[in-house]
């Protein structure tokens, strides 16, 4: 028995019976359509794990919390997947789900923390004469866990997920030129952290957002 | 370009993605300023450094998957929300319950409605049927004069009333107490040149109103309200003081006089004597 699903049907199908030659049509079930997406959603969504956990792990203060947000993520995306359009950027919705829970869930946190944060990012950099010199992936990420968190987000979104200006925009609702504006900004305070003789690892400031 | 516009465009530059005349412009300030070499080079080797820290963090990815994947398996309200085939049942449900309702209403105002409208009317066909053209026998008819002026009393129709009962060219010839869905009257008998006809009435009620739409008339603005069954008429006003209903089986303009007659009659009554009471000896009826 041969079928094929109908132009623009929703689930609908049809074919011939091979044996009797009568035209059948039908309806696939609501069940089989729900895993269908099930398995489209972990097609699209779940290789995006890690670099998920990457950005959350940087807005939390611990691997579990990282978890839970990570968590949170993918479930707000699940429910909202049926308005996800086929084939945009899966990667740049999930970070925006991403930092959208992120930004709910720590804002009191962010109020407390804002302005020393933003106090901070505005210093201007100091031995900027100076050779960067060769860092340990600890004391790289001890430093970007000191810096205020749209250095952090900017910095990950860019350096490491390899997002475009335009893109980390359209994640963040920024304009263009703040993006570089901060990502310029947020290279000169990591280099001015990892120039300090005395940053130590470990000793990380909580969320800022 | 300056030093400042070069550290501002290049942030973009650094991560490989700008407009070929940009890089141009930008590679042309980085052959001249030995200064922002240093840097653009430097922040080169620290973006790799910091992708070299990320890749080299490990996480316990395993659980969180499985987790996701087993949540997104569940069946649930977003799953179905989110399905188009069920999205398409529940619109159909939706649909479907719409017309239900719609029929429910257009059932409800369109027949059931008109029905109760019309069943004080039907009642009072039905009586004129079993009294006037069945002779039912019934055992509370009054005849005499005394007796059925008694009765209209009873019913708060006065005497004046009384006297009006008593159509041009009708005779009044009994009367009896009915009940017409509910609703009491007192059923008037009375005979024309074309045979008898029905008259029901009762003193006014407040809170009590003739069922339908009434038409206004050309006599004293009283709307009449028309009742058409089976070959039967039945004519219906509500002055201040009383509620008649008329029933006849004549021709529509004999029916219409009668019914001009009575309106006239009765509502010179109400405004000749507003304050009267049925306590009020009547005159003597123009019986004959």
């Amino acid at each position: 028995m041969r079928s094929e699903v109908l132009p623009g049907g929703n689930g609908c199908f049809e074919g011939i019976d091979p044996d009797n030659g009568i035209r059948y049509r039908g309806v696939v079930s609501a069940m089989s359509t729900a895993h269908k997406r099930a398995n489209e959603f972990e097609r699209l969504a779940l290789p995006h794990l890690r670099s998920l956990m990457g950005m959350a792990r940087r807005l939390t203060d611990s691997s579990a919390d990282a978890e839970d947000l990570v968590q949170d993520t993918y479930l707000r995306a699940w429910r909202s997947f049926h308005r996800f359009r086929s084939g945009s950027n899966c990667k740049a919705w999930l970070f925006r789900i991403l930092l959208n829970t992120s930004h709910r869930r720590h804002r009191r946190i962010a109020d407390r923390q804002r302005t020393v944060s933003l106090d901070e990012a505005e210093a201007p950099a100091s031995g900027m004469e100076e050779p960067l010199q060769a860092c340990s992936a600890r004391e790289i990420l001890a430093a970007i866990e000191k810096m205020p968190a749209e250095h952090r987000i900017v910095l990950v979104l860019a350096v490491v997920e390899g997002f475009t200006c335009q893109e980390i925009a359209a994640i963040q609702n920024w304009p263009p030129g703040t993006v570089m504006s901060r990502l310029h900004r947020a290279r000169l305070n990591l280099r001015r952290r990892l120039m300090q003789p005395s940053h130590s690892p470990g000793n990380s400031n909580p969320v800022q957002l | 370009m300056n030093c400042d516009e070069f550290q501002h465009l290049s942030q973009t530059w650094i991560t490989g993605k700008i407009d070929p005349s940009e890089e141009r412009t930008l590679q042309d300030h980085l052959d001249a300023c030995p200064a922002c070499r240093r840097c653009y080079h430097e922040d080169r080797a620290m973006d790799a450094m910091i992708r070299d820290a990320f890749s080299e963090e490990s996480y316990a990815l395993e659980p969180v998957r499985e987790r996701i994947r087993e949540r997104v398996r569940k069946p649930s309200w977003s799953s179905f929300a989110g399905d188009p085939a069920s999205v398409l049942s529940l619109r159909t449900a939706l649909v479907a319950l719409v017309v239900l309702v719609a029929a429910g209403f257009g059932n409800y105002f369109f027949r059931i409605v008109p029905e109760r409208q019309s069943a004080l009317y039907r009642a009072a066909i039905a009586d004129h049927i079993d009294d006037v053209i069945l002779r039912v026998p019934k055992s509370n008819w009054q005849t005499r004069d005394a007796a059925m002026r008694e009765m209209a009393r009873t019913f708060r129709v006065d005497g004046s009333a009384f006297s009006a009962l008593s159509l041009p060219g009708t005779r009044l010839k009994r009367m009896r107490p009915c009940n017409l869905g509910g609703e009491r009257f007192l059923h008037v008998v009375l005979e024309g040149d074309d045979g008898e006809f029905s008259l029901f009435i009762r003193a006014h009620h407040a809170g009590f109103n003739l069922p339908g739409k009434g038409k206004p008339t050309e006599t004293g603005g009283v709307p009449v309200h028309d009742f058409q069954s089976e070959g039967f008429h039945v004519s219906g006003f509500q002055d201040p003081r009383h509620t008649v209903m008329l029933v006849t089986e004549f021709p529509e303009s004999e029916h219409l006089q009668i019914t001009r007659h009575a309106l006239q009659q009765l509502s010179a009554v109400g405004s000749h004597n507003p304050g009267s009471t049925g306590s009020t000896p009547p005159p003597p009826p123009a019986v004959g």
